[in-house]
C-alpha cells in the first residue's frame, strides 16, 4: 500500500483576483507547488471518470463569489474507503484553486462479504447492547487499517444509554470479528451539583478531568471559567501583572462533582446566570457581544489571615467584588463569622446574584459604552450595573424579601442586613436621591457610587412608577409585569446609542430615545422615562 | 372493558346451549358430528394497552419516560381442530397469530431535566415505534352443539399459552442547544423482548357444513394472558390477548 496525503496542496493559479489577493493565508505559487496542484487535478479527474471517486457534495463559497467546493469520496470496486476523500475548489471558470485530500492507492481486498448484511447489523446490535431501526443498516466499507493493509467491513454507530456511549463498531465482513470500535460522542462538559453561599443547590456546568471535575462550563457558548486563588494574595497580584497565568491547576476543582466549596459554586453558576440573562433577554451573547471568556477569581485571600493584611487588601479582597476588565472578576472572601463592618456581616460576595451580575455588566460597559469611571458618567456605569443586577435578581428569582428573593437592594444575600444600596429608596442608604443633591466631591472618583442613587431610581420609578420616596413626584411606570420594556430601554441607550462621557442629562435624552425607538413616541415607556428622570430632578 | 367482553362472550354461549336444550326438548336433536379441522382469518377486534413510566438520572436531576402502547386491532391467522370424545363434550386444540401494525406503535412522552437548572424539564413527545407479535396456542375443553343437521357450534374453553415479541422504550433520544430551554424529539431506544406463558380461552365456532366434509364457519374467541417482561433492569407486566372474531373454512368429520 501507498499512502499519498496531499494536506497543503493549495494553490493560487495565477489569476489573483481582489478576495484571493487578500487572502494572506494562502501559500504563494511556485512552480513546483504549481506543477504538483496540476498532477493530482489530472489524477483526480481521471479518478472521477473511472469511477474511483464519487461526488458528495457541492456548495457554493460564501466568502468569495463564483468559487464553488466539491468533496469527493473514494471508492475501491464499488465499496467506499473510509477516511479517503478529497475537497477540491474551483472558480467560476472551472480552474482549480486547491485540493487537499486522502487517497489510498495499492488496495487489495476482495469487496464481495461473507457476511450478509443482516447478520453484521445483528453482531453489532449484540456488541452495542442496543436495537437499531430498520432504517439504519450497516455500511459495507473498505478500512485502511494502522498496520498498512486493508480490511473489507461492516460499519455502522450504535447509541447506548447504559454505558453512555455512541460506538462505531466496523466488523470484519468476513468472519464477524470486531475490527475496531470507538466511541464517537465527542462532548466532555458534565454537570454537576453545589451548595452555595446561602445553602442552596446549584447545577454546576463543569468539565471532567481525569479522576475529577475544573469548573468550567462548556455548556454555555463562552468559555466560563472560575479559578480557586486558595488564598495566595502574591499569586493574585503576579497574575493582575501578567507575570503568571494561570491553568488547570489553578481552576477550582471536586473530586465527585458534588461541590460544596460555596464561593467557587455561587462565582460560577452566577457568572452563567448573567450571560443567560443578557442573552434570553437582550440576545446579547456575554459582555463583547462575541461570547469573550468570563473568569471568575474566588479566595484571592484566606479569611483567617484578615488581621494580616493592610487596611486597603481588606477593603479589595475581602469586602469588595471588582471587575478588573476583559472578563475578569475578583470576588471578597467576606469576613470571618461574628465579624462585622459598618454593623453588618459580610458573607463571601459571589454569594449574591445581582453582586456578580453587577460586576460582569461592567464588562457590558467596557465592551460597549465603555462610560469613563468618574463624575456623571461614572454614575451612570455604576448605575447600569446595579439596574441590571437587581434586573437579573427578578429574571431568575421570585419576588420577595429576604435570602434568594428578588427585591431592589444590592448585595442583600451576602451584606446583612440590608445590603449596599436600594435602587427604590436610595437616600435611606445615604445616597442622592435628586440631582440637586448629587454629591460633587472628588472622593469615590466624584461619588460614582452614591450619584448612581440618581438614576437608580430612574429606573425604579420608570417600572413601578409611583411617588419619589422623598419628594413625592408622581411617576405612572410601565409596572412590574412590563419591566422588561424599561430594562431593554435602558439596556439599548447604556450599550448602543451612549457616548463615554455621558452625563445626566444626555442620559435622560438617550434613554427617550431608545424609548421612542423600541415603543414609539408617547408609548408607556416613553412617558414613563420622562417622568421618572423628572421626578429625580434631570431635564 | 375487558371483563366486559369476557362477560357477554359467556353470556352468548350460554344462551345458545339453553337455546339447544330447549330444542332437543321438541325435536330430534341432530347428531354432532366426530370432529373438525378449520383454518380461519380472524380479526382481533380488541387488544391490551400498556404503558409505562420510567424515571432516568441526568443532568444531577430525574427526568421519566412514558410509554403509551396500545395494541390497535389488526389481522391475524388461526386454525383450530377439535375431536368429540364422549358424547357431546371434545377436546381441541388451536394456533393463532398477531402483530400489531407498524403505523400505530404506541407514543412516548418524556420529561428531561434542564442542564443548567432545577425544575425546569423540557417535554418532547414522539412516535415510539413499538411493535407486538403474539402467538397463541389454545387447547380447550370443547362442548358440540348440534343446531340443526347442516350447523354446528363447537363452545370451548381451556388454556392458552402465549409467546409474546413486545418492544419497549429504554431511551428517548433528542436535541437541544443553548439556551437548552426547549428540546426536539429525535427518536427512541428500542429494546425488543420476548416471554410466554399460560392464559385462558373461551371460544364459540359455529360452522355450517355444505358438502360431507366441507363447511365455512366463524370463530369469536377471548384469550388473555398476563405476562412479565425485563426490558432493560426493568420488571414489567403485560396484559395481552384479547378478543378475536374471524371467518374460515372447516373440515368436518
Amino acid at each position: 500500500m501507498r499512502l499519498k496525503t496531499f494536506r497543503l496542496v493549495a494553490l493560487l493559479l495565477g489569476l489573483f483576483s481582489a478576495a484571493s489577493a487578500a487572502t494572506a493565508q494562502e501559500p504563494r505559487v511556485t512552480p513546483r507547488g504549481l506543477n504538483a496542484l496540476r498532477d493530482w487535478d489530472r489524477r483526480v479527474a481521471a479518478d472521477i471518470r473511472t469511477g474511483d471517486l464519487r461526488l458528495r457534495s457541492v456548495r457554493d463559497d460564501m466568502l468569495i463569489p463564483g468559487r464553488t467546493h466539491e468533496r469527493f469520496d473514494q471508492y475501491f470496486a464499488g465499496v467506499r474507503v473510509y477516511g479517503a476523500d478529497v475537497a477540491r475548489q474551483r472558480d467560476s471558470t472551472g480552474q482549480t484553486i486547491s485540493i487537499f485530500g486522502t487517497i489510498y492507492d495499492g488496495i487489495a481486498v476482495d469487496t464481495a462479504p461473507a457476511l450478509a448484511q443482516a447478520d453484521a447489523k445483528r453482531r453489532i446490535e449484540e456488541l452495542g447492547g442496543a436495537t437499531l431501526g430498520e432504517t439504519r443498516q450497516p455500511e459495507l466499507i473498505v478500512l485502511p487499517l494502522e498496520s498498512g493493509a486493508f480490511a473489507l467491513v461492516w460499519h455502522e454507530r450504535v447509541f447506548s444509554l447504559a454505558a453512555g456511549t455512541l460506538m462505531s463498531y466496523f466488523i470484519d465482513a468476513g468472519t464477524g470479528a470486531l475490527v475496531k470500535a470507538r466511541n464517537e460522542i465527542k462532548t466532555q462538559s458534565a454537570v454537576g451539583r453545589g451548595t452555595g453561599v446561602l445553602g442552596d443547590d446549584k447545577k454546576m456546568s463543569v468539565r471532567p478531568e481525569g479522576s475529577g471535575f475544573l469548573a468550567r462550563d462548556e455548556l454555555r457558548p463562552p468559555d466560563i471559567l472560575t479559578f480557586d486563588m486558595k488564598g495566595n494574595l502574591t499569586r493574585v497580584e503576579a497574575f493582575l501583572n501578567g507575570r503568571v497565568s494561570l491553568g488547570n491547576n489553578d481552576l477550582a476543582a471536586d473530586a465527585d462533582n458534588v461541590w460544596t466549596d460555596p464561593a467557587a459554586v455561587d462565582a460560577h453558576a452566577y457568572s452563567g446566570f448573567t450571560y443567560d440573562y443578557f442573552f434570553k433577554r437582550f440576545g446579547r451573547h456575554g459582555l463583547n457581544n462575541n461570547d469573550l471568556r468570563l473568569v471568575s477569581l474566588v479566595h484571592p485571600v484566606h479569611r483567617e489571615d484578615l488581621f494580616s493584611h493592610p487596611a486597603e487588601v481588606i477593603e479589595l479582597f475581602y469586602l469588595n467584588a471588582a471587575y478588573f476588565g476583559g472578563g475578569l472578576m475578583i470576588y471578597g472572601e467576606g469576613l470571618p463569622p461574628g465579624l462585622r463592618a459598618g454593623g453588618q456581616s459580610w458573607d463571601f460576595l459571589a454569594g449574591a446574584l445581582d453582586v456578580v451580575a453587577h460586576e460582569l455588566t461592567h464588562g457590558v460597559t467596557e465592551y460597549s459604552s465603555d462610560l469613563i469611571y468618574e463624575g456623571e458618567s461614572g454614575a451612570l456605569n455604576e448605575s447600569f450595573s446595579d439596574m441590571m443586577g437587581a434586573a437579573a435578581e427578578f429574571f431568575f428569582q421570585n419576588r420577595g424579601t429576604g435570602s434568594l428573593q428578588a427585591d431592589w437592594l444590592i448585595a442583600e444575600d451576602v451584606i446583612r442586613p440590608g445590603g449596599l444600596r436600594n435602587l427604590a429608596n436610595p437616600a435611606s442608604y445615604g445616597d442622592p436621591d435628586h440631582y440637586s443633591i448629587r454629591f460633587t466631591g472628588p472622593a469615590d472618583n466624584g461619588g460614582v457610587h452614591s450619584n448612581s442613587g440618581i438614576s437608580n431610581l430612574a429606573f425604579y420609578l420608570a417600572i413601578e412608577g409611583g411617588p419619589h420616596p422623598r419628594t413625592g413626584a408622581a411617576v405612572q411606570g410601565v409596572g412590574f409585569a412590563n419591566r422588561e420594556q424599561i430594562e431593554k430601554v435602558f439596556y439599548r441607550a447604556f450599550t448602543e446609542l451612549m457616548p463615554s462621557n455621558t452625563n445626566f442629562s444626555q442620559a435622560r435624552a438617550i434613554t427617550l430615545q431608545a424609548a421612542r425607538d423600541l415603543y414609539g413616541a408617547n408609548s408607556p415607556a416613553e412617558t414613563a422615562v420622562a417622568q421618572a428622570w423628572t421626578a429625580v430632578g434631570v431635564q | 372493558m375487558r371483563i366486559t367482553i369476557a362477560a357477554c362472550l359467556a353470556a352468548g354461549l350460554t344462551g345458545l346451549a339453553c337455546t339447544d336444550a330447549a330444542a332437543q326438548g321438541r325435536f330430534q336433536a341432530p347428531a354432532a358430528t366426530r370432529g373438525f379441522l378449520s383454518v380461519n382469518g380472524v380479526f382481533q377486534a380488541t387488544t391490551s394497552s400498556f404503558t409505562e413510566r420510567v424515571e432516568f438520572e441526568e443532568f444531577v436531576e430525574t427526568g421519566a419516560i412514558e410509554t403509551m402502547f396500545d395494541a390497535t386491532p389488526a389481522l391475524a391467522l388461526d386454525g383450530s381442530g377439535g375431536v368429540r370424545l364422549w358424547r357431546n363434550i371434545g377436546i381441541g386444540a388451536g394456533i393463532s397469530t398477531y402483530a400489531a401494525p407498524l403505523r400505530n406503535g404506541g407514543r412516548v412522552t418524556a420529561r428531561i431535566p434542564h442542564p443548567l437548572d432545577f425544575n425546569k424539564h423540557r417535554e418532547v413527545t414522539g412516535d415510539a415505534g413499538l411493535r407486538r407479535k403474539e402467538t397463541t396456542i389454545h387447547g380447550n375443553l370443547l362442548y358440540f352443539v348440534p343446531v340443526r343437521r347442516t350447523i354446528q357450534a363447537v363452545i370451548g374453553a381451556g388454556a392458552t399459552f402465549f409467546q409474546v415479541e413486545q418492544s419497549f422504550v429504554n431511551d428517548v433520544l433528542y436535541d437541544h442547544a443553548y439556551p437548552f430551554d426547549e428540546a426536539t424529539f429525535r427518536g427512541v431506544d428500542i429494546d425488543n423482548e420476548s416471554a410466554s406463558g399460560l392464559g385462558f380461552n373461551a371460544s364459540l365456532d359455529v360452522s355450517w357444513r355444505f358438502s360431507r366434509s366441507l363447511g365455512a364457519g366463524a370463530i369469536v374467541r377471548y384469550t388473555q394472558a398476563t405476562l412479565p417482561f425485563t426490558p432493560g433492569d426493568r420488571d414489567v407486566n403485560v396484559t395481552v390477548g384479547g378478543v378475536q372474531a374471524g371467518l374460515g373454512l372447516r373440515i368436518i368429520f
